[in-house]
């Protein structure tokens, strides 16, 4: 098995037209050649823990986009199993969602987010928020070595 | 002694001295007894006589100690009479008249000496009435303490009672309330009466020959019965009364201030009595008293029971403003999330259709979809602004001293860099006063005012803002005046209501809701907001901080 088997992105969007926007700036960009997109909490989850009916093994994407309002798991809880987990902890994990509402990004803070972003509904500005988010998770950020468990 | 002795040797001073006494000694409104140093009485003034109800010569027959009963206090006088010398005394004690009833009495003592033995003059006072006054006065502070208190309503009644029976060792009395709903009279305080006697009588109706006090609450009157053993309103409690040793019931209805039937007070006898007018002053007062308390604590209790009402009403409301404003927060919450993801994907797929079919579509078809963008991205700024707007009622004021020159030139230095560096700004910051307020929210209203001043001057070949302090007596004035499409007063009121604009769109852009969340906060910090202008010469808002 080697690192390319996983995707370098996992999105997790419920909304069809939000995830097409954000597959489309990030490929504009030429930033990523993978991207796996989820619909719901409850994927996110069985897909990074291995636990799902499919039985995949365990993965590990370079970067997570996460939903706040997902179908039956939301976004705060995949995050916060994320984030208590050793294996995907390291994995940085960005926010993205409409809201501005200062209860989610406190929860979402405290749970050890890596970045909060409020997505802008202009496209350009969007797509540029995607464009800078790509670069610097995926190009600028040195992530720590995999450890062998 | 030989009285023709002595006055041949009285000179004519001293026999004016004598006349001048005895004009004192008879007409004094106070009895005057004289006595010797054994008790023997040698001299009784008229009013001394009418009080104790002897003649003069009777009197004069009797030692002074006679006259007292109980304890021989004055019997034992030449024990004690050396301090008569030294000053006046005087004493307190009973005294008894010829019919045998007994009085108290107040003593001035004092002693003189004639043809060199002592007399004493005592001068006696009758108090019982004042004794009664003090008797009532110590009584009635002591109930009134209790009404001041949270003393219960039989207690009390049980004090007033007991009250007026010290007035008169030989009553007993009681008090019954009046039931509305069933007119009868159920028992308030009888301590005087037997339990039996109590329970018979506890419940009996309001009617004509019902016994004194039944009686009395039907007739609204007065109602003296005499004697319980002939009196027809008693022939059916006779037995009842004579087994709890009472044959004489004075009873007085108790009426509210506004006439309303309470209850009654009643004085019972031991033996057949007709009421003097000391009795029927004491009935009265009685009655008065006890509806004084009852009112009271009537009072009291419906005062209780409207605060009770109150804060339950208090409680609920606030349980339904929390929920209204839980739901609001709800609904906000949502607004902010579930309308802002569509506006996305119209302004999104609008872009993606100009970047990918940009080539197939003419000027009209790229034009039409930069308007849908553009729409779009204008709904997306109104629901910032209204979440804005309904969050302001809500959030906590936090007041804090506010450098407010320093929040002006940082509001505009962060404003500016979003013009364009050939825009010629000309920005005057006066010395302005600082003030107390919530550091977002006032943040928040000077930003709306630059903003604002920036905007509506942009077409000027260079835009002046000036922005000054004025402290009055209660509050402190803060005005940003530009020099930009100013408005029209006439529709000055319409300013600072939400959604309202007085400006098209196209002209300059926004969405009304800046200058009501200005007013809001204004509001709430307890200050004013102006606006003053001329059509194509500028503007000048204010707003006014209070002085605290």
């Amino acid at each position: 098995m080697t690192i390319k088997e996983y995707p370098e992105v996992l999105l997790v969007e419920d909304r069809e037209e939000d995830a097409t926007l954000t597959i489309r700036a990030l490929k504009k960009y030429n930033l990523i050649n993978e991207i796996k997109w989820l619909e719901d909490g409850q994927q996110a989850l069985d897909y990074l823990f291995g636990t799902g009916p499919e039985k995949v093994l365990q993965a590990i994407p370079k970067l997570i986009l996460l939903d706040l309002k997902l179908p039956r798991v939301n976004g705060l809880e995949v995050l916060e199993q994320i984030k208590a987990s050793d294996v995907l902890r390291s994995i940085p994990v960005i926010m993205m969602t409409s809201s501005k509402e200062d209860v989610d990004i406190q929860k979402a803070y405290s749970l050890g987010v890596n970045s909060y972003i409020v997505k802008p509904i202009d496209f350009m500005s969007f797509a540029d928020c995607v464009k800078q988010l790509g670069m610097y998770w995926l190009m600028l950020n040195q992530p720590p070595k995999p450890t062998q468990e | 002694m030989n009285i023709n002795d002595s006055q041949s040797t009285l000179s004519a001073m001293e026999r004016q001295q004598q006349q001048q006494y005895r004009a004192y000694f008879d007409g004094n409104a106070d009895g005057i007894l004289v006595h010797d140093n054994s008790g023997r009485l040698t001299d009784a003034n008229v009013e001394a006589c009418r009080v104790l109800g002897y003649a003069k010569e009777e009197l004069l027959q009797m030692n002074i100690a006679d006259l007292e009963t109980g304890l021989g206090i004055i019997a034992a006088q030449n024990e004690w009479a050396g301090l008569l010398k030294e000053s006046a005394l005087i004493l307190q004690r009973d005294f008894q008249k010829k019919d045998g009833k007994a009085f108290p009495v107040e003593i001035h003592y004092r002693s003189f000496d004639r043809d060199g033995a002592a007399f004493y003059e005592c001068i006696i006072k009758d108090v019982t009435e004042r004794n009664l006054l003090r008797i009532r006065e110590r009584n009635r502070a002591q109930i009134l303490e209790q009404l001041a208190g949270d003393v219960d309503i039989f207690t009390i009644m049980g004090s007033v009672v007991r009250s007026i029976e010290e007035e008169d060792i030989n009553s007993i009395c009681t008090i019954l309330l009046h039931d509305k709903a069933t007119n009868t009279l159920t028992t308030g305080a009888a301590p005087g009466m037997p339990d039996f006697y109590n329970e018979a009588i506890d419940g009996i109706s309001v009617g004509e020959g019902i016994g004194s006090c039944g009686s009395a609450a039907f007739s609204k009157q007065l109602v003296c019965v005499d004697n319980i053993g002939t009196h027809p309103y008693w022939a059916a409690f006779k037995e009842l009364a004579f087994r709890a040793g009472v044959q004489s019931c004075w009873s007085q209805p108790i009426l509210s201030g506004t006439g309303d039937m309470v209850g009654t007070f009643a004085i019972y006898h031991r033996e057949p009595r007709t009421p003097q007018k000391a009795d029927l002053d004491r009935i009265a007062y009685g009655a008065r008293f006890a509806n004084l308390a009852i009112e009271n604590r009537r009072i009291r209790a419906e005062l209780l029971e409207h605060k009770n009402h109150l804060e339950q009403l208090v409680a609920e409301r606030t349980q339904a403003l929390i929920h209204a404003n839980e739901e609001l927060e709800t609904f906000s919450y949502s607004v902010s999330h579930d309308l802002r993801a569509p506006l996305r994907a119209i302004a999104g797929f609008s872009n993606i259709m100009l970047e990918d079919y940009g080539d197939k579509l003419d000027a009209e078809g790229q034009k039409t979809l930069n308007v849908i963008v553009s729409n779009a991205l204008r709904m997306g700024t109104l629901i910032d602004d209204i979440l804005s707007f309904s969050k302001l009622s809500r959030a906590e004021k936090v007041n804090a001293p506010l450098d407010m020159k320093q929040m002006f030139r940082s509001v505009f230095d962060e404003l500016v860099k979003q013009e364009s560096p050939e825009r010629k700004i000309v920005f005057e910051l006066g010395p302005l006063a600082p003030a107390v307020g919530d550091q977002a929210m006032i943040t928040q209203v000077v930003t709306n005012f630059i903003t604002n001043a920036l905007k509506y001057s942009r077409n000027k070949p260079e835009t002046r803002i000036e922005v000054s302090s004025v402290i009055n007596d209660h509050d402190i004035v803060y005005t940003v005046k530009d020099n930009g499409a100013g408005f029209d007063e006439k529709y000055r009121n319409k300013l600072f209501k939400i959604f309202s604009r007085l400006h098209l769109d196209r002209d300059f852009e926004g969405t009304g809701i800046g200058l009501s969340i200005v007013k809001k906060v204004i509001d709430r910090h307890g200050g004013t907001v102006h606006a003053a202008g001329v059509p194509d010469q500028g503007a000048s808002f204010s707003f006014s901080l209070p002085l605290l």
